[in-house]
């Protein structure tokens, strides 16, 4: 039989490991689910690919793609305030006037460049750095431009801290890509122009695909591709990325 | 409040026009901060303080009318101070009309909004209310003055904006609401010594806030604010006016190079350009006048087409845009140019920034297109109608706004100023599934065909860039030659046939791949000559605007709705156009608010006001029915009178003035009138002149819009003004008719009137857009008379009664 003493302090003992148990749970719960919202929304990604496989010709997306959307932490890239929210297949504002985009969007956008690990590909609109982590999952190195000076600022830090060394951010005009490390095997431009810019298609390889939004930056209407064949020949296809309005029966 | 002379008629005048200075400035406003559709909401429903004024005077009338000198200054003071406060705070409140079928906090955002902005509007019509009750028989003469001063009020804040820059606006219309104040101590002949010292103290405080906070805050997400974000942009310009507010911005640092649909094989680049903003959106660019060499990309750009067809020697610009069509047509071809703009503003800044000044060839026009084709002796060979500066679609944004540049009787005005083998020529931000450029492509045909064109399809070329679609149409047939030459052009710059006479479905969608080759099938079933059954099967409203419904940008059907409640949290609200929905929903939100905010508190109430329930319900019907009919036969003929006068602001300028004028002064003849003829057959004679003057214009407005249309400029506004005469001084009678018999058998049912009345007028301001956007405005002027004879008929019984 235990001593009264020896119960008391076994007791105590249990208390203190149920105490630290539970203070540290929340450091161990919360990444956990985070984890699985991530997983949610890679599942709802996947429900919106097939419901738009019409248009954008294909019943799933490339699983590295998938696998980057899930190993990539995208409440880091949206404020605080938001942070709720940062798993939901929805865009979010980011400040500045400008947004995150949908995660569905962000997916199918790298998808349709088809990228290779060694390949080298160039972003305009860095934004809040999280279509640029995606892509440093997946290409050897990873060349973004943004316009406007404090989020280039803000997302240059956040992707250093989250260890992106192969992802290189530049304030500047992207209507100029990126010309010292040109040409790219692939482009993503993230901002809506009247026009594609001359030099960024100078700046494709042969081979390579660029893509696109038109439409505005706050709601995307439909991305475009465009394909440079090895001749050098261009030419573009759009498709609508997000749920589409069909036309009645006759068509 | 017993003896005549104290009346405050002049300061009713005042405060009146304060007011309606008030609800168009804010209507401007948030077209400028915010979108053109949330101005018609926030003003809207901002007037609910009107319907609310009702219920508040129901509640303090005792009180307020045995102190009605203290009360009536107070409430003007009032006014004027939470003006300021709400004018600023509305504009701080982070609201955004764009996410409002997006995000959820969007809405409570919004309701903000509303109940700050309905504030002002409150102290106003309580005023106005109060008096009107104090008048008791004697109301018809103050409610002559209320509509009197509303009237010199829309003048007047034209007039403002067009010589002061619209952050000075708020503090004249304090001003003006100030002297109502100090103008009422004197008509009152209340304590000056207390009352006169604190509003000037208040006037000098007025003119000591800096003007700067009155400063449109522009949302975050107009194009404006994201141009000014990008490092190195500033402002070089801003001039704002009744019409628009213009900026110009400048980058050097990272300058716009905007080039709508420029060719995928361009090898050069435009040259730094200037943004020019309209309302802090529509984004043109303005490039600098050069060497030719410098512009050779103005040659791959799709709206360089028409030169290669053609040598043009007159070519007419429709809207100056950033003046790259001038551009292009002065580099392109050695033709003459006009260059037709309604907003003067734009033309000079243009001049100004671009070097395009006038010249032998160049001419600039401060006209309305139709209007300078109306009246020009001139044939043109191009027409030309540039893709604007929304981009990318419109969105539903601009689903409300009315156009009668793109009505079928416009396109038959534009074919009757062409030569023989001229062109029309039309570009189209590009959607998918298209919308904009099949109701081009829809008015045009039907154009031709009502001119007696048969073969219509050989009559049309289109194009497809990335961006933009292009069509060009004339009453010839394009040749052989020209099709090819199309061909040519378009297969060299990268850009895809979509329709020439002949062309087979194989040939459509090869470079610029869309899904579906929607343009090619839609012009094939088009020019097979059944366009109603065509566009009652497709998803998109593409039926021909007229000049009855000239909603060119409503192309929400309802079917959609599935598609906008799929999209919601998603952004995509774009793709099914739900401007419509943002309407639709701001009506359900006035009733709803309206009801609860008065109906019900008439309902709790209707015991003390000592009347049956049969009179009750009788004489709210009378009411509502008035405040809805006034303003559905108003906002018709401003609307019918925009083709007359040119633009919409100067037909908000002299219809509503004329109207709220001739208005009041049958306000001011009621009594006399009453006098002579009796009540109950003023209230007949009165309906019956409204009714025949109606049907009048039902049967021969068409004809008078053209008649008056070619008159020489000068008296074109004394006509539209004795033309809205007859009818106007009528539709002045019915309501002072009504409060003279309250004042006798109902006095505490007359706030209720007057909530009513302002709520129904609330109502009927949304509810004529949504009417005419159905079925045009012939329909909108039909339910208006309708309802005044409803009106009569609900109020006889008593009358009768009243006359024995």
């Amino acid at each position: 039989m235990l001593s009264l003493r020896k119960q008391v302090s076994r007791s105590v003992v249990y208390s203190a490991w149920i105490l630290l148990a539970s203070l540290a749970w929340p450091l161990y719960a919360e990444p956990y689910d985070r984890m699985k919202e991530r997983k949610g929304m890679v599942k709802e990604i996947e429900a919106d690919v097939r419901d738009t496989s019409l248009y954008i010709d294909r019943e799933q997306l490339d699983s590295r793609v998938m696998q980057a959307m899930q190993d990539v932490p995208r409440h880091e890239f949206v404020p605080d305030s938001l942070d709720d929210d940062a798993y939901l297949n929805i865009p979010l504002p980011i400040g500045h006037g400008q947004t995150i985009s949908q995660p569905y969007i962000v997916a199918l956008m790298t998808d349709l460049i088809g990228l290779r690990p060694h390949h080298r590909v160039l972003e305009i609109g860095t934004g809040s750095g999280y279509q640029a982590a995606i892509l440093g999952e997946l290409a050897s190195e990873v060349y973004t431009i943004e316009i406007v000076e404090p989020l280039a600022e803000q997302a240059k830090k956040r992707l250093a801290q989250l260890g992106y060394k192969n992802v290189h951010v530049r304030f500047a005009d992207g209507y100029h890509g990126w010309p010292e490390e040109a040409p790219f095997d692939a482009i993503i431009v993230t901002a809506a122009a009247s026009h594609i810019p001359p030099p960024l298609v100078q700046q494709l390889k042969p081979g390579g695909r660029l893509v696109i939004p038109v439409g505005s930056r706050f709601i995307v209407q439909q991305l475009t591709l465009l394909e440079k064949d090895a001749r050098g020949n261009v030419s573009s296809r759009q498709m609508l990325p997000v749920r589409f309005v069909p036309l009645t029966g006759d068509h | 409040m017993t003896k005549q002379r104290n009346y405050p008629l002049t300061s009713i005048a005042l405060l009146s026009a304060s007011a309606l200075a008030t609800e168009l400035y804010l209507v401007r406003l948030f077209a400028i901060i915010q979108w053109h559709h949330a101005a018609y909401m926030v003003i809207s429903l901002a007037l609910l303080g009107y319907g609310i004024s009702g219920t508040l005077l129901a509640f303090i009338r005792k009180p307020a009318l045995t102190r009605f000198k203290l009360y009536y200054i107070l409430l003007i003071a009032g006014f004027a101070i939470v003006l300021p406060l709400c004018i600023w705070s509305a504009q701080h409140l982070d609201f955004n009309a764009e996410l409002l079928l997006w995000q959820k906090h969007a809405w409570l955002r919004m309701a903000g909004v509303f109940l700050l902005l309905a504030l002002p509007f409150l102290f106003a019509a309580t005023a106005i209310g109060l008096a009107l009750d104090a008048a008791r028989t004697s109301a018809a003469k103050v409610y002559a003055a209320d509509l009197l001063g509303a009237g010199l009020g829309a003048l007047g804040l034209v007039m403002l904006l067009a010589i002061l820059p619209i952050q000075l606006v708020p503090a004249c219309i304090i001003t003006l609401i100030l002297s109502a104040a100090a103008i009422s101590v004197y008509e009152l002949n209340t304590t000056k010594h207390i009352a006169i010292p604190v509003i000037l103290m208040l006037l000098i405080a007025t003119w000591l806030i800096p003007q700067e906070l009155y400063r449109p805050n522009i949302s975050e997400f107009k194009p404006l604010a994201q141009a000014l974000r990008i490092a190195g942009a500033h402002r070089v310009k801003e001039r704002s006016g009744p019409l628009a507010s213009l900026t110009i911005v400048k980058n050097p640092q990272v300058p716009l190079r905007h080039a709508p649909g420029l060719s995928l094989y361009a090898q050069s680049i435009p040259d730094e350009q200037l943004a020019f903003f309209e309302d802090a959106s529509n984004m043109t660019a303005i490039t600098l006048d050069k060497d030719k060499n410098e512009l050779e990309w103005l040659h791959l750009m799709p709206s360089a087409l028409p030169y290669k067809l053609t040598k043009p020697n007159h070519v007419l610009i429709a809207g100056a845009g950033g003046g790259m069509d001038i551009l292009q047509a002065i580099h392109l071809s050695e033709a003459k140019i006009d260059v037709i703009e309604p907003n003067i503003q734009r033309i000079k800044l243009l001049q100004q920034f671009s070097g395009l000044n006038p010249d032998a060839r160049l001419h600039f026009h401060h006209a309305d297109t139709r209007e300078f084709i109306q009246r020009t002796d001139t044939s043109y060979d191009l027409i030309i109608f540039g893709p604007g500066g929304a981009g990318g679609g419109t969105s539903g944004m601009h689903a409300l706004n009315t156009s009668y540049q793109h009505t079928t009787e416009a396109y038959n005005e534009y074919l009757a100023a062409l030569t023989p083998r001229g062109r029309i020529v039309i570009s189209s931000w590009l959607q998918l599934p298209p919308r904009a450029m099949l109701k081009h492509v829809a008015t045009a045909i039907q154009a031709l065909q009502s001119i007696g064109n048969i073969n219509v399809g050989s009559n049309l070329l289109v194009s497809r860039s990335l961006q933009t679609s292009t069509l060009l149409f004339g009453t010839t047939s394009f040749s052989a030659a020209e099709v090819n030459t199309f061909k040519a052009f378009n297969k060299s710059h990268g850009f895809d046939n979509s329709w020439y006479y002949g062309m087979e479905l194989q040939q459509a969608n090869l470079i610029n791949r869309l899904p579906h080759p929607w343009l090619y099938e839609s012009i094939w079933e088009l020019s097979q000559g059944t366009i109603d059954a065509y566009v009652a099967k497709y998803k998109f409203d593409t039926r021909p605007a007229t000049d009855d419904q000239p909603y060119f940008h409503h192309f929400f059907r309802w079917p959609l709705v599935k598609d906008i409640l799929s999209q919601r949290g998603k952004g995509g609200m774009s793709l099914v156009e739900g401007g419509y929905l943002v309407l639709l929903a701001t009506l359900i939100l006035a009733m709803i608010t309206g009801l609860l905010l008065i109906l019900v508190p008439l309902i709790v109430y209707r015991r003390k006001i000592g009347i049956n329930n049969k009179t009750l319900v009788s004489l709210a019907g009378y009411f509502i029915c008035l405040g809805l009919s006034f303003l559905l036969i108003e906002i018709t003929f401003i609307e019918r009178l925009t083709i007359v006068l040119g633009n919409p602001v100067y037909s908000v300028a002299v219809t509503l003035t004329g109207f709220l004028i001739f208005a009041g002064l049958g306000s001011a003849l009621t009594n006399r009138l009453q006098l002579s003829l009796g009540v109950y057959k003023l209230l007949w004679l009165s309906t019956f002149s409204i009714i025949l003057v109606v049907s009048l214009h039902l049967l021969i407005g068409d004809w008078l819009t053209q008649t008056i249309r070619v008159m020489p400029k000068g008296i074109i506004i004394p006509v539209v003004l004795i033309i809205i005469m007859p009818l106007a001084i009528p539709m002045g009678i019915p309501f002072p008719l009504g409060l003279n018999w309250l004042a006798d058998h109902a006095p505490d049912f007359t706030p209720w009137a007057w909530g009513l009345n302002g709520f129904a007028s609330v109502v009927s301001a949304v509810l004529a857009i949504v009417l005419a956007m159905q079925w045009g405005f012939s329909v909108v002027m039909l339910i208006a008379v309708c309802l005044y004879l409803v009106a009569a008929l609900l109020m006889s019984p008593s009358l009768r009664q009243y006359s024995d």
